[in-house]
C-alpha cells in the first residue's frame, strides 16, 4: 500500500492523467492514415471544434505550448514592451511570456481571493486592463470583483488553466474576457501533451493568432507584425482528443476525493479555499489555509517531521507580504485512492491536535 | 505529354496529379515503431523517453550534448538569447532564408541585419558578412541553405577575428558532413528541427547540439524551468519525442530513397538545357532532402509564370526562399547590399520531393517541363 509520502510529488505535479493507451493508438493511426502531422491538420481541427463547443466560445485556437499561447496573445494585443496588470496567482507561463516580450509586470492585488481589495490607482491604463487568473478549480467572482471597480471584463485576458470544465453564472468558462487561455499539461485535468487553447469570441483576434501560429504569415488572412512557431502537432491533438473522451471518469474521481477532504476537514479551524458556490468545478485541487500565521507556522514546522503529502506555495515571494497566509494543496490525481485521501486527512487532523 | 496548349490545367486541361505533390519530406512514421515508443512512454514516463531521444540524437551527430525543445524555432530562439552578446543588438543573418528567422531575432529583442548570399551556395556570404560587422554586432547565424552548406571555416575564422559568437542553423543539413566530420559540433552550437517536413519527423520539435558543457547546462536548465535570464518552459512534448525516436531509427532507409529521387531528377532533366539541377558537393555527404532547380537565362518563362503552371497541375513547387527584405517588416532591421539575393530570388525553384513523391512522379513532373519547353519553342505558351 502507498504511504502518503509516495505521492508528495503528485500534489505538486498535479493530475497526472494519461488517457487509455488504446484510445491514443487509435487516434495516432488516424494521423498516419491522414498523412498529416502538423499545421492545422484534421485532428487539430476536430480538437478546435470540440473545444469551441465545450467552452461555449466562437473561436478556439490550439497552440503547442501554454507559454507560447501567452506570447502570442500578449503580442497580438500589442502588449510587447508594455506594462501589464496581473494578480498574485499569475502563472509561470504568463511570467515566461512577459520575459520574452520584455513586459513589465504590475501586481495589483496580493491574493486572487482578495481581488476586491485592489486599488484602482495601481492600475496601468492600457487597452488590455488586467490579466486575471482563475485558480483553485474555478472562476473568480468576476462580476463582484470587476464591475464595482469599473473594469470592463471584455478588456481582460484570463488565465483559466486550472479551471477547464468550470462554470461561472451558468456559463462555461471560456467566453469571459477578451480571451481565455487553458493549458493541457500533465498537471491539468485534460492532458494534451502540454498544449494550450486560446478561446475568444473576437474574430479578428482569432484570425491574427492563427496567422501568427503557422506559416510565417505569408498565406494567411491577417498580416501579422511577427510570426512564430506555435503549431500544435497531430500527435498532441491525438492525446488531447483521447483525454477529452476520458475526462468524465477523471472528473468523478476528482469530485469524490474533493468531497472526502472537504467533509473530513470542514469545521477544523481551516479555511477551505473555494469558489464553488458560483461555479461548477473540475475539483482539480483542494486548497486550504489557516486562520492565523502562528498556527500556519506551527503546522509547517511539524509538516517537515511528518510524512504528509501537503504542498504549500507562495506564488510571488515578497518581503513586504510576510504576513500573507499561504495556501496548502492536497493531492487530487490519478495516483490517489479513497483510502489515501482518508489517511491524509486523518494525519492532518492528528497533526493539528498536537499543535 | 501536353500536346495542345489546352491540355495544360492552367488552360482547362486535366491536372497532371490528382493529389498534390509537396516540397516537404513528410516521411510517414513506422506504426510499429511508434507503438513501441508509446508503450515505453506509458511504462517508463516522459523524462526517460526524452533523455533517450537526446542521447540518441547526440550519438547520431557525434556531439557531446543535445537538448530538445518544442520546435526548431524555439531551440534557435533560446540559443540566440543565451549566446548573443548581451550589450549589442545586431544579428547578422542571410537574406535568402526562411521568413520567420528575422521574426525570431526580433522576438529575442535583437535587430536582424540582412546579409547578401554567396551566388554558388546561396548561403550567407562571408565577405558580405564581414562588411556588416560593427561595434554593435551581437551574433552571426550561419544558416545552411537547402542543398548546400554555408562556408563553415570562413565563418569560424570571422567569428574568431572579431570575437563575435557564432551559431549554425543546420535544420536543412541533418546527417551531412564537413571535412568528413558530421555537422552538429561546429560553432558555439548547432540547431536542428524535428518538424514533419524535415529528415527526422517528430511532427514538431527541435534540438540543439553542442560540445560546450556550459552552454548545455544553461540550455538544459532553461528548457524546463522559468529562467531568470529569459522565459522558457518550452520543452518537446513526449508524443513528438516518440515520433522523432521512431523516425531516427529509419533514417538510413529514407536517405536512400532521397538519393533515388535526386538521381531520377538528374537523369530526366539532362535533356532540358535551360534548367539546372542544383547539386551539392559529394564531399559533404548530401542527403538530398530537397530538390532545387535553377531557371537558366535561356528559359523563356519567369519564375512566377513557371510556378503558376506547375501549381495548376498539383505540383506544389514554390520559389526557393522568397526574399524577406521587403517592405512588410514592421520592426527594426538593417539591410546590406543584396545584389546576389535579388539575382537568386528570380531563378531558383523548390521542387516536389520526399515520401509522397515516387520516381514515376518525377518522370511525369519533368515531362511537364519538356512539354512547356516545346510550347515555348513554338511560342504558343508566352
Amino acid at each position: 500500500m502507498k504511504t502518503a509520502s509516495n505521492f508528495i510529488d503528485g500534489s505538486e505535479k498535479g493530475q497526472c492523467n494519461l488517457p487509455p493507451l488504446n484510445l491514443v493508438k487509435k487516434y495516432l493511426s488516424n494521423m498516419l492514415d491522414n498523412q498529416y502531422y502538423t499545421e492545422s491538420g484534421p485532428l487539430l481541427k476536430i480538437c478546435e471544434q470540440k473545444l469551441s463547443q465545450l467552452l461555449g466560445v466562437k473561436n478556439a485556437i490550439c497552440v503547442s505550448n501554454p507559454t507560447i499561447a501567452w506570447i502570442m496573445l500578449l503580442e497580438a494585443e500589442g502588449l510587447a514592451n508594455s506594462r501589464i496588470n496581473v494578480t498574485n496567482s499569475v502563472s509561470k507561463d504568463i511570467l515566461n511570456a512577459a520575459i520574452w516580450l520584455d513586459c513589465k509586470i504590475k501586481l495589483i492585488c496580493k491574493d486572487n481571493f482578495e481581488i476586491n481589495s485592489f486599488n484602482n490607482d495601481n492600475f496601468i491604463k492600457s487597452n488590455v486592463q488586467l490579466i486575471l487568473t482563475n485558480s483553485f478549480n474555478g472562476a473568480l467572482d468576476l462580476h463582484k470583483a470587476l464591475i464595482s471597480k469599473d473594469i470592463d471584463i471584455k478588456k481582460c485576458l484570463i488565465d483559466s488553466s486550472d479551471s477547464f470544465f468550470g462554470y461561472y453564472k451558468n456559463s462555461p468558462l471560456g467566453s469571459f474576457g477578451k480571451a481565455e487561455v487553458f493549458s493541457f499539461s500533465n498537471k491539468n485535468i485534460i492532458n494534451g501533451e502540454n498544449c494550450a487553447v486560446i478561446a475568444t469570441n473576437c474574430d479578428y483576434l482569432s484570425d491574427y493568432l492563427r496567422s501568427m501560429r503557422g506559416s510565417g504569415g505569408v498565406l494567411n488572412k491577417v498580416r501579422v507584425r511577427r510570426s512564430l512557431n506555435g503549431r500544435m502537432s497531430e500527435g498532441q491533438a491525438a492525446f488531447l482528443l483521447s483525454s477529452l473522451e476520458s475526462s468524465k471518469e477523471w472528473l468523478e474521481r476528482n469530485e469524490e476525493l474533493y468531497e472526502i477532504y472537504n467533509s473530513n476537514l470542514n469545521n477544523n479551524n481551516l479555511i477551505i479555499k473555494s469558489n464553488l458556490q458560483i461555479l461548477r468545478s473540475n475539483y482539480q485541487q483542494f486548497v486550504f489555509s489557516f486562520s492565523d500565521k502562528n498556527l500556519e507556522n506551527k503546522f509547517k514546522n511539524n509538516l517537515l517531521k511528518s510524512e504528509l503529502s501537503v504542498f504549500h506555495e507562495n506564488n510571488i515571494q515578497n518581503d513586504n507580504n510576510k504576513n500573507i497566509l499561504e495556501n496548502f494543496f492536497l493531492p487530487i490525481n490519478s495516483t490517489v485512492t479513497v483510502s489515501n485521501a482518508n489517511k491524509i486527512t486523518n494525519d492532518i487532523l492528528h497533526l493539528m491536535r498536537s499543535l | 505529354m501536353k500536346n495542345s496548349i489546352n491540355d495544360f490545367a492552367l488552360f482547362g486541361g486535366e491536372k497532371l496529379f490528382k493529389k498534390v505533390k509537396p516540397t516537404s519530406n513528410l516521411v510517414k512514421p513506422n506504426n510499429f515503431l511508434l507503438k513501441k515508443y508509446l508503450n515505453l512512454y506509458y511504462s517508463s514516463g516522459s523524462d526517460y523517453l526524452i533523455q533517450m531521444l537526446e542521447c540518441n540524437l547526440a550519438n547520431y551527430h557525434r556531439s557531446k550534448y543535445c537538448i530538445t525543445f518544442n520546435s526548431g524555432f524555439w531551440a534557435l530562439a533560446h540559443c540566440v538569447k543565451l549566446i548573443s552578446r548581451k550589450s549589442n543588438t545586431e544579428v547578422i543573418i542571410p537574406s535568402l532564408t526562411y521568413r520567420r528567422l528575422a521574426d525570431l531575432i526580433s522576438f529575442c529583442g535583437k535587430k536582424p541585419v540582412f546579409c547578401d548570399v554567396d551566388k554558388k551556395s546561396l548561403a550567407l556570404s562571408v565577405v558580405a558578412a564581414e562588411k556588416l560587422i560593427t561595434n554593435n554586432t551581437s551574433l552571426i547565424i550561419g544558416v545552411h541553405p537547402v542543398g548546400d552548406h554555408v562556408d563553415i571555416d570562413g565563418l569560424i575564422k570571422l567569428s574568431k577575428k572579431y570575437n563575435i559568437p557564432l551559431i549554425f542553423d543546420t535544420v536543412e543539413s541533418v546527417g551531412e558532413t564537413h571535412k568528413e566530420k558530421l555537422l552538429g559540433g561546429f560553432g558555439s552550437c548547432e540547431v536542428f528541427s524535428l518538424g514533419a517536413s524535415k529528415l527526422i519527423n517528430g511532427f514538431e520539435g527541435g534540438y540543439v547540439t553542442t560540445n560546450d558543457s556550459l552552454i548545455f547546462q544553461k540550455l538544459k536548465h532553461s528548457s524546463n524551468k522559468l529562467s531568470v535570464d529569459f522565459g522558457s518552459n518550452i520543452p518537446i512534448p513526449p508524443i513528438n519525442a516518440i515520433g522523432a525516436l521512431a523516425s531516427l531509427e529509419e533514417i538510413e532507409i529514407h536517405l536512400e530513397k532521397n538519393i533515388m529521387r535526386f538521381l531520377a531528377y538528374k537523369r530526366e532533366l539532362k535533356s532540358i538545357t535551360e534548367l539546372r539541377l542544383k547539386e551539392q558537393s559529394i564531399h559533404t555527404n548530401p542527403t538530398y532532402k530537397n530538390i532545387i532547380i535553377e531557371l537558366l537565362d535561356d528559359w523563356k518563362l519567369s519564375l512566377n509564370q513557371t510556378i503558376k503552371i506547375l501549381n495548376s497541375e498539383n505540383i506544389l513547387a514554390r520559389p526557393y526562399c522568397p526574399p524577406i527584405t521587403d517592405n512588410t517588416i514592421q520592426y527594426d532591421h538593417l539591410i546590406g547590399k543584396l545584389s546576389n539575393t535579388n539575382w537568386a530570388s528570380k531563378r531558383f525553384i523548390s521542387m516536389p520531393c520526399g515520401y509522397m513523391v515516387s520516381e514515376k512522379d518525377i518522370v511525369k513532373i519533368v515531362s511537364l517541363f519538356k512539354s512547356i519547353k516545346v510550347h515555348l519553342d513554338r511560342n504558343s505558351l508566352i
